[in-house]
């Protein structure tokens, strides 16, 4: 019996638990297949081994998981919301992947990997270590934004928006990535407009604290606060 | 309401009314995605095309190669931008100890709610190092594919329909070879039934007997140590209950006769399932006075809620720190205490479990007064192996 595309994810665990159908198990591999190819392949090239058979083999284990003890995942898996089994697979097939790594790793560390160091070796601070010029430099700028934002973000949802400023500047992560975070209630449009208005704020104030800086007759008590522009 | 845009200044500046307008924030936004301008410092001709294929009109940029003052603001707004990329570490950074475990960051990557996911990400904002590590786990989760992984995942064998109906049909029968399984056990015993002989039945049976007295005398041994450990770790943890549940009285008595507590504050949190651990802390006690409270972490449990009694009224703004046994500051925060808290002369703290390896810990508790915090009270617990 032809499964919908159109039934839901957990209608078609539960087909695929609950009974020995060949076609719920087919349109299970169809429409997971690609989420657990392209996280499968991505977490083996950062180990360093993407090639087909790993690849293949990590995918076909992925899966299995899925089986293991009697169905027990997909049987008792809590849809919070339609998307939760999505992410889930993700986080499993990215598990699965890097367990994988780390055995095989552990096993070439066990087998005489060992090599001693010849000469004598005076390691060199990093450029950006704790202390440098330049983790200094950047300190004061993440103080000075943390000013900014605290002046531009008001009203019931500023810490929600103060951490999606910083996952986007801070962290890197991109505006598709914030939405689907735990809390962040957005869509990728919602974030993408929400820290284009922030970073237009924050600049303003940059370049108002420069003016108020660079002008000889600047008063404090006109400081940011002051600004007209907000 | 917050404005929206930038600029809410007249789009004509002084002196310049006559003339046409200057750029507004929308165009200097599409400027600055654009790869106009390479150097800060300056600015380059910009590319008609790249501009008008971003949304820029052909006015506007013959505008701004006119005017000097919309270059220097677009300069001004692009050196901004530079500094903002500069918040970005570019450098791997080292984990510390108070980073939690790798492996939640895919969890949160992957929008896995939890009870602690809110801990976790304002932890990640706060920690380049935990940053790198969302932000990882975010690229490896990320639905579109580059043209390359198109190619790769393409090519797999896993993609062809024949190996994925061979997966189906593995799949399938993973279930029925479960299924088969008492069959597959009631074979197996029939053929070492049909290898047991009389002689052989009476030697195992003496064996047998030999072996249950023996295990029988030494859980019996067993039994006792444990009965008296269990007494001991009984009279703790009942002394702990009694406490709580006073704490929880008050509390609830309070938020009861509290007229702003709401249905909303008092009712469940659907779909978030309990996972805190509790305990109640008087003040003042210390190791070498031997009563040191005790709090077990299960696993699993993602945080705890440590009620502090406090000797005053908690008004104000009260600082919380929790120092581990080498008095390493692991963890603090600031709070002030709700209307039932102040009545019942206790603070409510919740810290991530993952923080709480097995050792002793110390929080002090501070107030604020005047631009510095003084010191209140000090407790001590334990947090067993």
């Amino acid at each position: 019996m032809d499964i919908p595309p159109t039934l839901s994810i957990k209608d078609l665990l539960r087909r695929c638990s609950a009974s020995g159908d060949i076609a719920a198990w087919q349109e299970f591999v169809r429409r997971f297949h690609r989420l657990i190819a392209r996280t499968v392949l991505r977490t083996a090239a950062r180990f360093g081994d993407s090639s087909t058979e790993t690849v293949d083999d990590l995918i076909q284990e992925t899966y299995l998981k899925c089986c293991a003890d009697n169905f027990r995942i997909l049987l008792d898996f809590e849809h919070r919301h339609p998307d939760s089994f999505v992410g889930y697979l993700q986080v499993l097939a990215a598990n699965v992947t890097r367990d994988h790594f780390k055995s095989v790793y552990s096993k070439k560390r066990g087998a005489d990997q060992v090599k001693s160091i010849s000469g004598v070796i005076s390691p060199s601070a990093k450029v950006d270590s704790a202390g440098s010029p330049g983790s200094i430099e950047r300190g004061v700028l993440i103080n000075e934004m943390r000013s900014h934002l605290d002046l531009c973000i008001v009203g019931r949802d500023r810490d929600r928006n103060r951490r999606i400023f910083w996952l986007y500047y801070r962290a890197g992560l991109s505006a598709a990535a914030i939405s689907v975070l735990p809390g962040i209630g957005l869509t990728t449009k919602g974030v993408e407009s929400l820290i284009l208005r922030m970073t237009r704020e924050v600049r303003g104030r940059m370049e108002m604290r420069k003016s108020t800086n660079d002008s000889p007759t600047s008063n404090a008590s006109e400081g940011i606060l002051s600004a007209k522009s907000f | 309401m917050q404005a929206k845009g930038f600029c809410l200044q007249s789009r004509f500046r002084k002196g310049e009314a006559d003339l046409e307008p200057h750029l507004d924030a929308d165009q200097i936004d599409v400027l600055l995605r654009s790869a106009w301008g390479l150097n800060a410092e300056t600015l380059s001709e910009p590319d008609p095309f790249e501009l008008s294929g971003l949304g820029l009109h052909e006015d506007a940029h013959a505008h701004l190669m006119r005017c000097e003052s919309c270059q220097e603001r677009v300069l001004e707004q692009k050196k901004a931008m530079e500094r903002l990329a500069l918040l970005r570490p570019n450098a791997p950074v080292a984990r510390s100890p108070e980073c939690p475990p790798e492996d939640v960051w895919m969890e949160v990557a992957a929008g896995i709610a939890r009870r602690s996911s809110e801990i976790y990400l304002s932890h990640a904002v706060e920690c380049d190092h935990c940053g790198q590590m969302l932000s990882r786990a975010a690229e490896d989760f990320v639905e579109e594919l580059t043209p390359q992984e198109e190619v790769l995942i393409a090519n797999l064998p896993s993609s062809t329909l024949n190996w994925q109906t061979r997966l189906a049909n593995q799949l399938r029968s993973t279930r029925t070879a479960t299924a088969d399984r008492p069959h597959a056990i009631g074979v197996w015993f029939s053929s070492i039934a049909a290898s047991l002989t009389p002689s052989r039945l009476a030697f195992a049976a003496a064996l047998a007997g030999i072996m249950v007295l023996g295990l029988r005398d030494y859980s019996l041994s067993r039994h006792l140590s444990s009965q008296s450990l269990q007494a001991t770790a009984d009279v703790q943890l009942l002394e702990q209950d009694v406490l709580q549940q006073k704490a929880q009285i008050a509390d609830l008595t309070a938020k009861l006769n509290s007229p702003l507590a709401s249905s909303a504050q008092m009712a469940p949190r659907q779909g978030e399932e309990p996972s805190i651990a509790s305990v109640v802390l008087e003040s003042g006690l210390t190791r070498s006075a031997g009563e040191m409270k005790r709090l077990s972490v299960p696993a699993g449990t993602e945080l705890v809620r440590i009620t502090l009694h406090i000797p005053d009224s908690p008004g104000g703004v009260m600082r919380e720190e929790l120092l581990n046994f080498d008095r390493r500051k692991i963890w603090s925060q600031e709070l002030e205490a709700s209307a039932a808290e102040t009545k019942s002369r206790s603070l409510s703290i919740f810290i991530p479990a993952y923080l709480l390896k097995p050792d002793d810990y110390l929080i002090k508790l501070s107030r604020e007064s005047q631009d510095r915090f003084d010191e209140v009270a000090t407790y001590s617990f334990r947090v067993p192996r």
